[in-house]
């Protein structure tokens, strides 16, 4: 195919600019600081990586529990009600951490909406909602869905043959169970756990909140309560590392999974439940949404009804939130089929290939890395143009307290979203289609508006609608890079409740939660059709 | 005249790999060509580089007397007036028949549009099928409007890419017919690449032979079928064998069918002794029960009015033999043969392609 010289070389920069923040934490490492490591290592790395890791293992533990079962009663399993529930389980993917752990605390601590009730069955002291306990339960209520429906989908996809087979050779179901099925979806399992721990790893907002002192709230900590960007930097690295580790475990055990799959066009078979059985299942399955979604939302409903409510200021946060939101949106979308058609039209030479599929990695990298990486970078231009025009030249000004450095940093996190689905949209239209078009007298341009856009409109709007939500959900990097003074639906929530005004914050609340919804239905969709 | 296509040392590179190795060919103007070989032989790449698809590594391409490709210059597939038919159809699958033949003329007017589909769609009897869309066309029919629309813009070249492949036996030769018939009407110039020879010599004034992106003869199928440049062009179309003979000095050849005089194609060879291989075609064999030269059927093959059978001479060479259908002989059996040859084909015996 013709090839595009300029194109690429503008791709590269693009791919280049999403890259520069994690290059620059990278950069910064050298030369090592031991004077710093050496107060990190007396001081608090060990209270943080332990906190992490503890908070980690919890949540995992308790996920799997809570993940397994109800995936196993909803992929194998018939019982009256199993339809709705198989869908209710994956609602509290809508809840980010941060606001299912105000919301809790809002309820349980001291002066705690539930109080009462809790005095009046015997409790005299609030919940520790505060405590590594406490975190570990709601981040586990909220992240299990991650587990579920890659443990579900892998189970719809299992042979029925395999377990019967396994039933004729003698095994008792609850033997086939973990003789047969569990290994089966062993490769997704890892793939969720992976998930789910980098997700427990990188958030910030909920884990500050509660006061667990985990890496992710250490590195803000020692930026900004003891003014230490180096020192933060330090941190960083040492949770991306964790990050990456997580992140190679996670394709490793994607690649397998793939290859477990067994294509089975035979009808399911599920067991049937009877019994004393039908209430454990509706107990196993109800329990997580209820707690992750059902409880939660009716809190926040009740409180946005009654509270006293300030109009203006909200419906301010709702256009920044939805302006910011749409505009990174649309921007990270555009980029990314522009990337994506790119790379469709060099498929003949490979030199900026992997710079493009290198920097749709970023979902990878927990959000205070990437607000450490973006302010470091613009600490590090600017040094670059001081020393190059004097004093006065600053880049500073265009990076840090910008609506373009929040726009650079949700393009770092959220490209993965936008690439990922974008080209493998691409790649569904045969190449023919453009060669058919080209020989048709239509330009490289041409062709996309007229053959591709018409086929994978739908695909790139879905996309769009992802990063949009995951946008309007998103806390650290919007809270940390936001110009003075912007305050959108999540970071005006999140303050109000620090303040302690958790009833008021609950209308924005209620209204990240709503679109937060979104895109499960596309996602449930997917699924089912994907299975069926 | 000018030809219209002049390929002159073509090379292709895909991934670092040559995959087309200084080839060298011309088409005549309203003429229909064939490329005829293996799969992987770089046939569907050397028809990508004709469309511009593939940007070639060396040597030039000339089309209607205009350079396309030479060092440095590569005129991108839209402006090279060059119209496709791929293997797989190709039809966009949003857009309904009308919309698809329209695709090539959306620059015309409307009512120009609307009579070129027209005439199209009666063209290749699919007349008032514009609203339907490509899923609920047969087979047939999607090939029918993929040529359709590749003529819609009257390229100066059609290309065509295994365009019957997906077509069963009966259906396909059919359309090749059909094909050639719209091509000349069209008055256009067509190059197709096939791997299927009966769709090459039905559909082709001029046919070339691909093995491993090299062109190893191009000419008139009559006269590559009958005067073979090579051992691997005779092995590739039609069936042959061959069996050794030796030169006499005397302008004759002594085999194990007889003895045969050397024609003047094959002068350079007729003055040397020693042994050459001797082309033998299933034609050139007779079935006659009266002949003294007898050999013995190793293997038979029904083709309705006749039977090809795999026949063993008496110095354990293998010749093929057509006999009519009613000449139903077992396995085993030693029937016999007269020879009748109209023209001797004969290789050096070093020679390998």
């Amino acid at each position: 195919m013709h090839s595009h010289r300029l194109l690429s070389l503008l791709s590269v920069l693009a791919a280049a600019v999403i890259a520069a923040p994690i290059a620059t934490i990278a950069i910064k490492l050298f030369p090592i600081d031991y004077a710093v490591w050496r107060h990190l290592l007396d001081t608090v790395l060990f209270t943080y990586l332990s906190h992490s890791f503890m908070l980690g293992f919890n949540v995992l533990a308790l996920t799997s529990l809570i993940a397994i079962s109800g995936a196993w009663l909803c992929s194998r399993c018939e019982f009256p009600g199993r339809r709705v529930l198989e869908w209710m389980l994956v609602l509290p993917l809508a809840y980010p951490a941060y606001i299912i752990a105000y919301t809790y605390a809002g309820m349980l601590d001291y002066g705690g909406t539930w109080l009462p009730w809790l005095n009046a069955i015997g409790l005299e002291t609030p919940l520790p909602v505060r405590s590594l306990v406490g975190a570990s339960i709601l981040f586990s209520i909220v992240f299990y869905p991650y587990l579920y429906l890659l443990v579900r989908v892998a189970w719809l996809n299992h042979s029925t043959q395999l377990i019967e087979e396994s039933r004729v050779l003698g095994a008792t179901p609850w033997q086939s169970f973990r003789l047969v099925s569990l290994p089966a979806a062993r490769p997704a399992i890892a793939v969720g756990m992976a998930i789910i721990l980098m997700e427990t790893l990188a958030e910030y907002g909920g884990a500050h909140y509660l006061g667990i002192p985990t890496l992710s709230v250490g590195i803000f900590r020692t930026w900004l309560g003891m003014n230490n960007l180096h020192g933060a930097v330090q941190l960083s690295v040492v949770l991306l590392f964790i990050a990456v580790f997580l992140f190679l475990i996670e394709r490793k055990a994607r690649v397998r999974a793939r290859y477990y799959e067994v294509s089975g066009g035979q009808t399911q078979r599920r067991y049937r439940l009877r019994g004393y059985r039908l209430p454990l299942a509706w107990f196993v399955c109800f329990t997580p949404p209820l707690l992750g979604f059902i409880v939660p939302s009716v809190q926040l409903l009740d409180w946005s009804l009654t509270a006293a409510k300030d109009w203006p200021d909200y419906w301010s946060l709702m256009h920044n939130s939805l302006m910011l939101a749409l505009a990174a949106a649309l921007f990270i979308a555009a980029l990314a089929l522009l990337l994506s058609y790119i790379c469709r039209l060099n498929a003949a030479d490979h030199w900026s290939q992997p710079f493009i599929h290198a920097s749709a990695y970023g979902y990878a990298v927990p959000g205070t890395i990437v607000v450490v990486g973006v302010l470091s970078l613009s600490v590090l231009l600017d040094r670059q143009l001081e020393s190059a025009f004097g004093p006065e030249t600053s880049i500073h000004w265009m990076l840090s307290g910008s609506v373009s450095a929040l726009i650079l940093a949700y393009t770092v996190r959220f490209m993965t979203l936008g690439f990922k689905p974008i080209s493998a949209c691409l790649e569904k239209i045969p190449p023919a289609m453009d060669h058919a078009a080209r020989t048709l007298a239509a330009g490289p341009y041409q062709t996309l508006g007229l053959i591709h856009w018409p086929l994978m409109r739908s695909g790139v709007l879905s996309a769009a609608l992802l990063i949009f939500v995951e946008v309007i959900k998103e806390l650290p990097m919007t809270m940390m890079l936001r110009p003075f003074n912007f305050n959108t639906l999540a970071v005006g929530a999140y303050e109000m409740a620090q303040e302690g005004r958790v009833s008021e914050a609950a209308l924005p609340t209620l209204s990240i939660v709503v679109m937060g919804m979104l895109p499960l239905f596309v996602l449930f969709k997917k699924t089912r059709d994907a299975v069926s | 005249m000018k030809p219209l296509i002049e390929v002159s040392g073509v090379c292709l590179a895909l991934g670092g790999h040559e995959v087309i190795h200084s080839l060298s060919f011309s088409l005549a103007r309203g003429c229909i060509g064939c490329l005829l070989g293996p799969s992987g032989s770089g046939k569907t790449s050397l028809l990508r580089c004709l469309a511009g698809i593939e940007k070639i590594s060396r040597g030039r391409i000339r089309l209607d007397g205009e350079m396309v490709n030479s060092d440095g210059l590569h005129k991108p597939p839209e402006r090279r007036n060059v119209g496709m038919v791929f293997q797989d159809h190709s039809l966009f699958p949003h857009m309904n028949v009308g919309k698809n033949l329209e695709f090539g003329i959306r620059k015309k007017s409307r009512r120009e549009r609307k009579d070129k589909v027209g005439q199209l769609l009666s063209m290749i009897g699919l007349a008032g099928c514009e609203k339907r869309y490509p899923h609920e066309l047969s087979g047939g029919q999607k090939q029918r409007v993929a040529l359709a629309r590749a003529l819609a813009p009257q390229p100066k070249l059609l290309l065509m890419d295994e365009p019957f492949s997906g077509l069963d036996g009966g259906q396909r030769l059919s359309m090749a017919e059909e094909t050639k018939n719209f091509i000349h009407a069209q008055n256009t110039t067509a190059l197709m690449v096939t791997h299927d020879q009966d769709e090459a010599f039905s559909t082709s004034d001029f046919m070339g032979i691909l093995k491993e992106g090299r062109l190893l003869q191009w000419g008139r199928p009559y006269d590559l079928y009958h005067k073979p440049a090579s051992p691997t062009v005779a092995d590739f179309i039609g069936i042959s064998s061959m069996i050794e003979g030796r030169l006499c000095g005397d302008r004759m050849v002594e085999t194990a069918l007889g003895r045969f005089a050397v024609s003047e194609a094959n002068e350079p060879l007729a003055k040397l002794e020693g042994t050459v291989k001797v082309l033998i075609r299933p034609d050139d064999v007779i079935h006659d029960d009266a002949s003294p030269m007898q050999a013995a059927i190793k293997a038979k093959k029904f083709f309705g009015a006749e039977f090809l059978y795999r026949l063993q001479l008496d110095s354990h060479e293998t010749v093929y033999c057509f006999a009519p259908s009613h000449h139903n002989h077992q396995i085993g059996e030693r029937i016999g043969i007269t020879v009748d040859m109209e023209h001797l084909i004969l290789f050096g015996d070093r020679e390998n392609k």
